[in-house]
């Protein structure tokens, strides 16, 4: 009987899947030929993008994807955006019962611990690292919250996609 | 013109994760046929930080002819193969573009896509 134990899985995530809400957003060609983005922008207003993680769960403890991080690949075009992330773990409400929302801590990488790397404009590479990271149930699932400020500006954020690095044990 | 991103699972390690081979697209062309559907590939490597993606074509086929098969008014089922198939590395990201040459009156429904591939962990 076989056993996979691999540390180095990857998810990528299509901006196509990304959740907006607030804000104008829409879906559009990228800075470079040949890419898609989501992108979000308007004065005054801030803009809600949830990025669901999407990896296999499995109903055994201890089995299935352990989250480690993810990494949210987007681009501020016009200055002023102030992003700022928080992880949501739901899990579902049973039949008749509301879901119930948690927010484990993470990490922002060295390039974008502040509010001022984050909000540059420029190409990003945003990681995020799990603090504690933990198998996935199967009533449980993950989703990256992006808050897009542009309150008294006019920024623009495009999101080129998000890739999810997990542990895979089956 | 229509991207479908590919969603499978990649992997940091060489000739691990997803081989991607083909990717099959079915739609419907109603009221009228289309004059061309047309099938290509993108490879899009993640820019580190500061840095922009890198797009590069990927080489492949489409089994039904783009202006005669691929374009009736009728139900399709469509493969794309890759010439040469890849093992998708983490920061990498595949579209496959669609882009359709249509007259005023050619409604196009899609009703997905189906990527088949080999997965090695």
């Amino acid at each position: 009987m076989g056993y996979i134990h691999d540390t180095h899985m990857s998810q990528v995530i299509p901006p196509t899947l990304f959740h907006c809400v607030t804000g104008t957003w829409s879906i559009a060609a990228g800075q470079v030929a040949g890419t898609i983005v989501k992108r979000v922008n308007d004065a005054n207003q801030t803009g809600i993008v949830n990025v669901p993680i999407i990896l296999p769960s499995n109903s055994v403890a201890g089995k299935g994807s352990k989250l480690v991080s993810i990494e949210v690949d987007y681009e501020i075009t016009v200055a002023a955006v102030v992003v700022t992330a928080t992880l949501n773990k739901v899990t579902r409400g049973a039949d008749t019962a509301v879901a119930v929302v948690s927010a484990p801590t993470f990490t922002y990488d060295a390039g974008h611990d502040t509010a001022a790397e984050r909000d540059d404009v420029d190409q990003h590479l945003m990681t995020i690292t799990i603090t504690t990271p933990a198998y996935l149930d199967n009533d449980e699932y993950y989703l990256l919250e992006l808050s897009c400020d542009q309150a008294g500006d006019g920024g623009l954020i495009e999101f080129l996609g998000a890739v999810a690095n997990y542990t895979l044990r089956l | 013109m229509i991207n479908i991103p590919i969603m499978l699972p990649s992997n940091s390690q060489y000739a691990k994760g997803a081989y991607l081979k083909s990717v099959e697209v079915d739609y419907e062309l109603l009221v009228a046929g289309a004059t061309s559907i047309t099938l290509s590939m993108n490879k899009v490597t993640r820019g580190a930080d500061t840095a922009v993606a890198v797009v590069a074509s990927v080489a492949g086929s489409q089994d039904l002819a783009a202006g005669v098969a691929a374009a009736s008014q009728e139900q399709h089922k469509i493969t794309w193969t890759l010439t040469t198939p890849v093992w998708i590395d983490n920061d990498q990201e595949f579209l496959l573009v669609m882009t359709a040459v249509c007259g005023a009156a050619v409604t196009i429904d899609l009703l997905g896509a189906v990527a088949n591939f080999t997965l090695r962990l």
